[in-house]
């Protein structure tokens, strides 16, 4: 069973849905509370699990269970087809699969029971931490060993990513996570580990958290973009070049910005102007991505209408695009004097991470599912109903950050009171949750969706064949 | 050499040129001696150290942030923050693992928050029902921090929330205040003329700004603060008691001192916790309203 051609990126999108079920429902709770405080927590309050507690479980599920799952599915799904050979080992991928899992389930327990390194994004306690270490070695074992015995002769840009990733972020993850101070040196304070002292701790975490999006997410999403483009239109990439540009300025560029998360804070000056300079650099690798998807595209923007995994993979262009225009001009000093802090600031989180890369993982996903699974999607009206529940969603979600954020930056610079700003941004919080409840309703129908498609197949799926495995893209 | 060696040796090569410039060297070359605000976690009461350890356990670093900001693109020297306090530096973490910098503020900084709001009381209160002292705050209650039996009125700490409020109050800048007696920050001084006020609006501005959290307008009862039952006649004693130490002469003068200037003069058996910042939380109208809707009481 853990043989079968396919299997390990057939489950590896499987548990990705179910944990993108659980973080969002875990969101809309936050997002409920932010807009009536008495709402939620009277109710969770027993358990002891409170906003604190509940908002580090939202963002490393979503993060590590549903995002890096899908990616990796992806991944695992493209790099046979790249490479024009089976995967290394389905046996070693779906133990990756397993354990990954068990992962995301410790990491859900141990943050509910308030076990946490107390770093953003960080969390994870130590243990947990050597699991992922070890997940990523299996990983990149498989993806090594593959990519190290293909018949392609010529590697795809996808691959470069891929590797390149592979490469880097278990390095990342390691001095990220402070991984060589455990619980049993660690200082009175950091219970579980992974910490530093003092403001360099806060530029590792930020160092870490930064890169996490940008050298994780972002190199195996850009990866699988390179692969499902040309794929989903029809088109020959529009330059091989140009997208090696991309890789080697990205690689180059991304791993400097963290420190523009603490820009005016306690720490050098030249470190954020280091950090300030990288992330403005950063419109290279991603004006050369867009503008590689833009040309690749040409004569072929009629395909939306009818293609939802295309339509998707054009929204989250479209999102990168503005989410990278977005993250150097908040790192600009002045520019952060009024965003920092506020709710603009996760609004250009979840732009990132809940709009582009996942946008890109539905693509994916409709996309290869059906091969993986050798029957169509279940429901092709339900998948519409997923992209425009998700698009308009999003529009009032982020809408409800971004405005209700400004409004907090430019009170807090006129020194109105701090509750009087609280008060003022309710209808903000309003609009947001009200984005939240109508993508919650989107990403439900998706797993729905993915769900009966899972199951035994439906009797119409033998009037539609779909097009058998093929390899290689154009 | 093959292109997939070039990939992997080349990302390693970029990315480690990236970590030597932004972690390896911020890392040997920020060693700033400790300031008077840093406190060895080491060396600190086992209480304050638990109280970290509840502070990180209850995520609370998610909405507060512990860093007060230069914020002002012409002046990088230490400057004070009007409502935060002064801004922080590096020699204020050297002992902090993690470093709870933060980086939202769904509530207020707590970087100062042991010199904003000295009061354990007022803390323990917060803690197990926020509107009680905030009115339209959008904390959730902590109130799994507290003994059964806890009510509004008298809330119960467990040990944890002792703990917690302990290092809520060890966060302070340890440093003489700079302002002088006499000297408000920033808005309405003694001296600034008051309109006519209105006791209507005094008395919702009395719930509205938090006033009641502290100070019961019933006879005898004490919460953080004295209450204030009658306090238009008990004005005038005090002004004349021999310990006062205040310059009002009469009983709207001894409110306008007190609101402004909490410190001018402390009733006997009360802690100096009251916030220093009503001077620029209040226009002009608005202290005048309050004042008129006390002097009723």
């Amino acid at each position: 069973m853990f043989n079968q051609e396919g299997s390990t990126a057939r489950r590896f999108i499987y548990s990705a849905v179910f944990w993108l079920i659980v973080p969002i429902t875990y969101g809309l709770l936050l997002a409920l509370h932010l807009w009536k405080p008495d709402l939620i927590f009277p109710w969770l309050n027993p358990l002891h699990l409170s906003f604190g507690r509940l908002r580090p479980m939202h963002v490393n599920t979503a993060a590590f269970g549903w995002l890096s799952m899908a990616q990796l599915g992806v991944m695992f799904y493209i790099v046979p087809r790249l490479t024009g050979t089976r995967l290394y080992s389905e046996r070693l991928g779906n133990w990756t699969v397993v354990i990954w899992n068990i992962a995301i389930l410790l990491g859900n327990i141990t943050l509910a029971l308030g076990m946490t390194q107390g770093r953003e994004y960080a969390e994870f306690i130590w243990p947990i931490d050597i699991g992922v270490m070890l997940l990523l070695a299996m990983a990149g074992y498989n993806l090594f060993r593959t990519v190290g015995r293909r018949r392609e002769k010529q590697l795809y840009v996808s691959l470069w990513y891929f590797l390149g990733t592979f490469t880097w972020f278990p390095v990342i993850y390691f001095i990220g996570n402070v991984m060589w101070v455990t619980p049993f040196n660690a200082p009175p304070g950091a219970l579980w580990g992974g910490a530093l002292m003092g403001v360099n701790d806060a530029i590792v975490n930020w160092f870490y958290g930064h890169n996490v999006v940008g050298l994780w997410f972002t190199t195996l999403g850009i990866g699988a973009m390179y692969y499902l483009v040309p794929k989903l239109t029809g088109n020959p990439l529009y330059s091989h070049r140009l997208s090696l540009i991309g890789f080697w300025t990205i690689a180059f560029t991304y791993i400097w910005t963290g420190t523009h998360h603490l820009v005016w804070g306690p720490v050098p000056r030249w470190t954020q102007m280091l950090a300030i300079t990288f992330s403005v650099m950063m419109i290279i690798p991603v004006w050369t991505v867009i503008w590689n998807f833009v040309k690749t595209m040409e004569g072929k923007w009629n395909l939306i209408l009818d293609s939802v995994p295309l339509r998707f993979l054009a929204l989250g262009s479209i999102t990168y695009f503005l989410v990278c225009l977005q993250g150097p001009l908040q790192s600009l000093r002045s520019v952060s004097l009024t965003t920092h802090f506020t709710n603009w600031v996760p609004g250009h989180a979840h732009l990132a991470l809940l709009a582009t890369f996942s946008y890109v993982a539905f693509a994916a996903i409709y996309e290869f599912l059906p091969r993986l699974v050798g029957r169509p999607v279940y429901s092709k009206a339900l998948m519409d109903w997923h992209f425009w529940l998700v698009f308009i969603g999003f529009l009032f979600f982020f809408t409800g950050f971004t405005v209700g954020g400004l409004v907090q930056g430019i009170s807090w610079n006129l020194q109105i009171p701090f509750l009087d700003v609280v008060k003022s941004i309710e209808p903000w919080i309003l609009v947001r949750a009200v984005g939240a409840v109508l993508m919650f309703s989107g990403l439900y129908i998706f797993g729905y969706n993915v769900l009966r498609t899972a199951m035994k197949p439906q009797p119409q799926s033998q009037t539609t064949p779909m097009p058998a495995v093929a390899g290689g893209a154009q | 050499m093959k292109t997939t060696q070039i990939v992997i040796l080349g990302g390693l090569v970029l990315t480690l040129i990236g970590i030597f410039f932004t972690v390896a060297l911020p890392y040997f070359m920020i060693q700033p001696p400790p300031s008077a605000a840093a406190v060895d976690w080491a060396k600190a009461s086992p209480q304050v150290v638990k109280g970290r350890q509840v502070y990180v356990r209850e995520g609370c670093f998610y909405c507060h942030s512990q860093q007060v900001r230069f914020n002002d693109e012409t002046n990088e020297a230490l400057r004070p923050d009007k409502v935060f306090g002064r801004a922080s530096h590096e020699g204020d973490y050297v002992h902090d693992a993690p470093a709870l910098l933060g980086t939202e503020r769904q509530g207020p900084d707590l970087r100062w928050e042991g010199d904003r709001q000295p009061s354990d009381l007022w803390h323990y209160r917060h803690l197990w029902n926020p509107q009680l002292t905030s009115a339209g705050s959008i904390m959730p209650s902590f109130s799994y921090l507290f003994l059964a039996g806890s009510t509004d009125a008298k809330p119960l700490p467990a040990p944890e929330a002792e703990a917690l409020v302990a290092y809520l109050l060890a966060l302070k800048t340890n440093e003489a205040p700079p302002a002088a007696p006499g000297a408000v920050a920033a808005g309405l001084t003694l001296d600034t003329p008051l309109p006519a006020g209105n006791e209507q609006n005094g008395q919702a501005l009395f719930t509205s700004q938090g006033c009641a959290a502290c100070h019961s307008l019933k006879p005898d009862e004490k919460v953080v603060g004295p209450f204030l039952f009658g306090i238009g006649k008990t004005a005038l004693t005090r002004i004349k008691a021999p310990d006062y130490t205040g310059k009002a002469t009469s009983p709207e003068t001894y409110l306008k001192e007190s609101i402004l200037l909490p410190s001018a003069y402390v009733v006997p058996g009360f802690p100096d916790a009251m916030l220093k910042d009503f001077g620029v939380k209040l226009n002009a109208q608005q202290l005048a309203d309050i004042i008129a809707f006390l002097q009723t009481q």
